[in-house]
């Protein structure tokens, strides 16, 4: 059998940056493309705190280390099925690393 | 079971499509209402068949393709959407009820001015009589690709050449087009063109949609539940969300993106190819036989659906249809096939017509035993 081994990137960064969009669409659209582009995301529920609640259920979460791969990227984007409403910078409210017991 | 009905819906389904249904009711949550995983997924096939679509019908907008739950649903959403008091709309005999009714409904609460561009005795529509009707007045043009009496195809392109000169916007009815020939909504100039599922795109039924070209306004149908812009007292503008109100038929549009997949594997091209050999094969058939007529403009078998409707004799298209039904275990259609303008334009509003209509999954032997029970009925 053979031995799959998943690589995870450590997460310990106290904030994240997340793309905010106007509908789901627009997120997958974008997910996919920065996927193609091995831009890392993460689909993750928006911050309703940083966007009024007015905006898309999701939004894609990108690390720190990542968010100037992202910025070419967009600079450099021709697609115009390709849409978001902001990028937002959100605090981690709780520990990433805290101790488990469930 | 002979199963000649297909223009109703195709009965026999690829199995990927079945196995997507069943796959996705195990697994799909809600699509586009958060962010764990059975949402994901649901969220992920959703996407994955906009995408698919959009490409099927070489539409560059995945975003534009809207899910309804057939195409009376999705017809009724623009045809209500986009007409407003007053506005002059042409539409055409060949149109099914799915069309008629929404527009009378909207001519006798909203005063529209409705017209129609007749259809002869083989159900052909004159493209000199849309450059007759249509005037810069026209604000909407709704016509089917394909008739589901006859299975003549429209000319779609001449008459969106005519309307769009007008200024007029054209909405098609592709509810026997899509999955059966090659459909190209760019080069065809199509603003909105709406579909069914569960006909020649063999997916489940409750699965249908909209492509709504870039800048095409349509007002929402229905409010509700979005799962995003939640805060927004009106329904988001966005499409697809703006006319998508509530938790959409992800099991079904799996079925659907499963459906998309077969037939882009084995070629629209070849489906409509084999669909037109079936089709003259069987209609040269009938044609030979005593007392039976057939109804249509079949002189060119390459632009005709696979559909042959025919009457026996002055025998009442039901009693046909029954004894095809009771004696040799055939499925067709008989009566008005919600379509009462060409009925009477073909002139047979009293004994309907009995429709035979085939799909890819269709066989010879079984035309073989339609055209053998057609040669005992009239004899």
């Amino acid at each position: 059998m053979p031995l799959l081994i998943i690589y995870v990137k450590m997460d310990n960064s106290d904030f994240h940056y997340f793309i905010i969009f106007d509908t789901y669409e627009d997120a997958m659209a974008m997910h996919d493309a920065l996927d193609k582009a091995s831009i890392e995301n993460k689909i993750s529920p928006a911050p309703l705190d940083l966007v009024e609640g007015v905006c898309c259920g999701v939004s894609l979460m990108i690390m720190p280390d990542d968010k100037e791969k992202l910025d070419e990227f967009l600079k450099n984007n021709n697609d115009k099925n390709l849409k978001y409403e902001k990028i937002v910078k959100a605090e981690r409210k709780f520990k990433p690393n805290r101790d488990r017991y469930c | 079971m002979i199963y000649l009905d297909n223009a109703a819906t195709t009965l026999i389904k690829p199995d990927s499509v079945i196995e997507a249904v069943v796959s996705a009711m195990k697994t799909q949550g809600n699509a586009s209402r958060g962010a764990h995983g059975a949402t994901l997924t649901a969220s992920r096939t959703v996407y994955d068949a906009r995408v698919k679509i959009a490409k099927f019908f070489n539409f560059d907008k995945p975003s534009n393709v809207v899910f309804t739950c057939n195409s009376t649903e999705a017809l009724n959403i623009v045809i209500s959407g986009l007409i407003n008091d007053g506005d002059h709309v042409v539409s055409t005999d060949t149109e099914h009820n799915s069309v008629l009714r929404p527009l009378y409904h909207l001519r006798d609460t909203k005063n529209i001015d409705l017209q129609f561009v007749k259809a002869n005795e083989k159900g052909i529509l004159c493209i000199s009589d849309f450059e007759k009707i249509i005037s810069k007045k026209t604000k909407v043009v709704v016509v089917n690709h394909i008739s589901n009496l006859t299975g003549n195809v429209n000319d779609i392109k001449k008459i969106s050449d005519i309307a769009h000169d007008a200024g007029a916007v054209l909405i098609v009815d592709g509810s026997q087009s899509a999955g059966t020939m090659n459909v190209d909504v760019k080069a065809l100039g199509i603003d909105v063109y709406c579909f069914t599922g569960h006909k020649g795109l063999f997916g489940p039924q409750g699965t249908g949609g909209l492509l709504v070209r870039d800048g095409i306004e349509i007002e929402p149908f229905k409010r509700g539940g979005s799962g995003v812009q939640t805060y927004n007292e009106d329904q988001p503008k966005e499409y697809p969300t703006r006319l998508e109100a509530g938790t959409l038929n992800s099991h079904g549009i799996a079925g659907l993106s499963a459906a998309i997949d077969f037939i882009s594997e084995v070629g629209v091209i070849n489906i409509h190819k084999k669909e037109v050999e079936l089709t003259k094969y069987f209609y040269d058939a009938v044609m030979k036989i005593d007392g039976v007529k057939v109804y249509g403009d079949f002189s060119d078998f390459d632009n005709h659906a696979a559909i042959v409707s025919l009457n026996v004799k002055d025998y009442d298209s039901g009693e046909v249809a029954d004894a095809l039904s009771n004696d040799y275990g055939i499925a067709t259609r008989s009566g008005a096939h919600c379509v009462p303008r060409l009925h009477i334009a073909l002139g047979t509003k009293n004994q309907g017509a009995v429709r035979f209509s085939f799909s890819y999954f269709t066989t010879y032997e079984e035309l073989d035993v339609a055209i053998g029970a057609l040669k005992e009925i009239a004899s």
